[in-house]
């Protein structure tokens, strides 16, 4: 049960025990990052908050969060940032598979749809180290196909 | 598994949870002795790798921004709550440095979640990392990854990980 005043540190074990991806991910297990991988995902958006605290909208300086569930386990959750460019998003990005986190950060260029690829800079446990690409078809969408690519 | 609060108003005492310890531990860095064969990075510093920080909380009591952490919250309707898009910005100084941790909840069904990002800046460097915590009630203590540094932790890799109400921050770097 969630208890709203607090903040409970729990992360990725869960998934490890309690979830199985239907993905070939074996190969990752390396902890190098250096094993050329490619997993596609499918996810569907769970929650979208606006952070608007500059207006209402998607003004420049609101930011917005969004958490999606991967199918066959584990999410993905987006922190953005607007920027005064229009459609320009600086967003911070991390999924949650059952074998560890994959964090990644860039700028998509076609807000609100926030699709196109961003760069993977780390990971923990079967992706510790792991550096790539990640390339989504829509952060903001109910409904989104995500291609990982590591090494 | 990790509980512990954020909220001195809402619990009535400092906070002492693994999360903001990531911004507000006191950085006990015996960096040195931690390593493997030492080179030379781009910043001309010289590293031994793999290397394993042990970041402690700081001692109780401390007054804010002395040694404890100052927490700020932010789109909290109510005391204790953090609907999505809540969050909050904990810095602490640490010895020689400070630590900065903003997180933002990202959900709360049908767990609660929570994106944060830290910056360790210390003598040598900063330390840059980024990741996914949950309140899931039979999960772990959080992982996070090491993104990046500068100076000393130039290009650095690794992760950040908390055990339960281990005091302890342990930075591990590749």
């Amino acid at each position: 049960m969630i208890e709203p005043t607090r903040f409970h540190t729990v992360a990725s074990r869960r998934g490890l025990s309690a979830l199985v991806v239907a993905l070939a991910v074996a190969g990752c297990g390396s902890s190098q990052g250096s094993v050329s991988k490619t997993l596609t995902l499918h996810a569907r958006r769970a929650s979208y908050t606006l952070i608007d605290p500059n207006g209402p909208g998607l003004a420049a300086g609101n930011s917005f969060i969004s958490s999606s569930d991967v199918a066959g386990g584990g999410h993905l959750d987006a922190y953005c940032v607007l920027s005064e460019r229009r459609g320009t998003e600086l967003c911070t990005v991390t999924l949650l598979l059952p074998r560890g986190q994959l964090s990644g950060q860039g700028v998509f260029v076609n807000g609100p749809t926030s699709s196109g690829t961003i760069a993977l800079l780390s990971g923990t446990g079967a992706y510790s180290g792991a550096v790539g690409t990640l390339t989504t078809s829509g952060l903001t969408a109910h409904r989104e196909t995500l291609t990982v690519r590591l090494g | 598994m990790v509980r512990a609060a954020i909220d001195p108003a809402a619990t009535g005492r400092r906070a002492a949870h693994p999360i903001l310890v990531l911004g507000m531990a006191s950085l006990v860095l015996a960096v040195s002795g931690c390593g493997a064969a030492p080179h030379t990075s781009k910043a001309g510093v010289e590293l031994a790798t793999p290397r394993t920080l042990h970041p402690n909380l700081p001692p109780e009591n401390l007054p804010p921004g002395v040694g404890g952490d100052f927490t700020t919250t932010y789109r909290r309707p109510g005391p204790g709550q953090f609907p999505p898009g809540s969050g909050f910005i904990v810095w602490n100084l640490v010895q020689g440095g400070v630590a900065v941790t903003q997180c933002v909840v990202a959900r709360v069904h049908p767990i609660q979640t929570f994106w944060c990002t830290t910056t360790y800046s210390l003598p040598a460097g900063q330390i840059d990392a980024v990741g996914d915590y949950d309140n899931s009630p039979d999960g772990d203590s959080g992982t996070i990854a090491v993104v990046g540094g500068t100076g000393a932790y130039l290009g650095a890799r690794g992760t950040v990980t908390t055990i339960d109400d281990d005091p302890d921050i342990t930075i591990h770097l590749k």
